[in-house]
């Protein structure tokens, strides 16, 4: 056993049993640990921003005299109207752009990988019970949104079956995120025994 | 007895728990560790690139995730290593290129040297539309990296101006911007092969991307890393960690029926009661 004895390590260890000590009850030590987690978080994000302008805007604009970034410029600050009243409106230009620029990324590239690749990925031979789960398990499921019609007769039994593929899938999405918290809890403690206390290596 | 454990202390719990997670930790039991057919994949794909090729390590996490998958991070990064690939690492959240040199610290990436065999171009904001404009220049998209160096004069980028000059992109992904977008943006529209490193709570949405062939190999948190770390004869944090893990699974899941039978005592106790039915 040999205690850490850098700086460091003991502000990561104090900072982390602060945390952990939520699970037992609300206390000082993990509200400070909370807020202090909070303000570097948002000094680092604000750091990191200004790089970015830096960086993309404000530094080719006066190095290499590139004036077509005063637009973006201009945009980004017209953002911070909307803390004005009377010129509040006018923060709506550069929103929409945002958002129109993002939608049509996301359009564009949604149509083909997550509609028409993975509906390419379903048709499958039947022969396998995989290939199997994967087609009927897919009409199942797609069934069981089907709320144009009652679902009577034979349509109940294949909504059915899609709702017990879906349980399924809610199950090993449950079990899979049990395990990503048990990970993480493993990764702190062998901090704290391993890089904190030295007594395991 | 039922009654008393319905109202048993949530800390108890919590308990037990730490404990049968703790006791593995210090005395490892050995449990045998199984490879999974999507860490496999990723592990053959690194083993068939070129030596001197490259590939982005773009981590899309913050430290709430990192935690997660940090053992996973450094057996691959352990592994292109030895394969002398050149790793160009970037992160599209702003906490991922410091989280990025943590985890070329912990790897064999630091007796590497920084600029020839790797490079951390930083932060880039964004999100989707940042990853689309990577796709069609990396350089332009990061004129300094993390240390303020020129990334047009390192020679890592020798050769590298797109993503079309990449062999493979490699996400280190806890949420958005991650996966998903790297997908819609380079992979299926250039054709470039996507790995993961995922969080385990993001892998049942993950499978139907890696089914359909659109990821090419995956490592779902400490359980992939050890399977990893296996396949390489190694023994890192992941294979330390998965006896742990396995016990903790086996106690949640005594929990779970143990739960489950308290309910089922309860109702009959009510019921026989004239309580509710």
């Amino acid at each position: 056993m040999q205690i850490s004895t850098d700086l460091g390590v003991w502000i990561a260890a104090i900072a982390t049993i602060g945390i952990l000590s939520f699970a037992f009850k609300d206390n000082p030590l993990y509200r400070l640990v909370e807020n202090v987690y909070v303000g570097v978080s948002a000094g680092h994000a604000l750091v990191l921003g200004w790089i970015n302008i830096r960086d993309q805007g404000i530094g080719p604009l006066i190095d290499d005299g590139d004036w077509s970034l005063l637009v973006p410029i201009a945009l980004g600050i017209l953002l911070y109207t909307r803390f004005f009243k009377k010129i509040s409106w006018l923060s709506r230009f550069p929103l929409a752009m945002l958002v129109g620029i993002g939608t049509g990324l996301a359009i564009r590239g949604t149509i083909g990988s997550q509609i028409v690749n993975q509906i390419k990925s379903t048709i499958l031979p039947l022969n396998s019970i995989n290939n199997a789960i994967i087609i009927f398990g897919t009409l199942g499921v797609l069934i069981y949104f089907f709320f144009s019609r009652e679902h009577t007769g034979p349509l109940k039994h294949v909504s059915t079956f899609g709702r017990c593929i879906m349980m399924v899938s809610f199950g090993a999405a449950f079990g899979s995120t049990v395990m990503g918290r048990m990970a993480l809890l493993i990764n702190r403690l062998h901090f704290l025994y391993a890089n904190w206390l030295g007594i395991i290596r | 007895m039922w009654e008393k454990l319905v109202n048993v202390d949530r800390r108890v719990i919590y308990g037990v728990v730490f404990l049968s997670l703790s006791i593995p930790l210090i005395w490892p039991i050995g449990f045998e560790v199984a490879v999974g057919p999507e860490t496999k994949q990723l592990y053959d794909m690194v083993n068939n690139l070129p030596e001197g090729s490259a590939v982005i390590v773009s981590m899309d996490t913050s430290p709430g995730g990192y935690g997660e998958l940090s053992s996973g991070a450094v057996a691959l990064l352990n592994h292109l290593a030895s394969r002398n690939i050149r790793v160009i690492g970037m992160g599209f959240f702003d906490t991922g290129p410091s989280l990025l040199e943590t985890a070329f610290g912990a790897s064999d990436f630091r007796d590497k040297e920084y600029g020839v065999d790797y490079v951390n171009l930083g932060y880039l904001a964004g999100g989707e539309t940042a990853m689309a404009r990577v796709a069609r220049d990396i350089v332009g998209s990061f004129p300094r990296d993390y240390r303020g160096n020129e990334v047009s004069e390192l020679p890592v980028m020798e050769g590298i101006t797109s993503c079309q000059d990449i062999e493979m992109i490699i996400s280190i992904s806890s949420g958005t911007p991650g996966v998903p977008e790297w997908i819609r943006q380079v992979g299926d529209p250039l054709g470039i092969p996507i790995a993961t490193v995922i969080v385990a709570v993001n892998v049942p949405n993950m499978t139907p991307y890696l089914q359909a062939g659109q990821i090419i190999g995956m490592i779902p948190s400490m359980k992939g890393a050890a399977g990893y770390e296996s396949l390489m004869g190694t023994a890192g944090l992941g294979t330390r960690g998965m006896d742990a893990q396995s016990i903790a699974h086996l106690t949640i899941l005594a929990l779970v029926i143990i739960g489950n039978l308290v309910y089922l005592g309860t109702k009959d106790s009510k019921t026989s009661k004239g309580g509710a039915r």
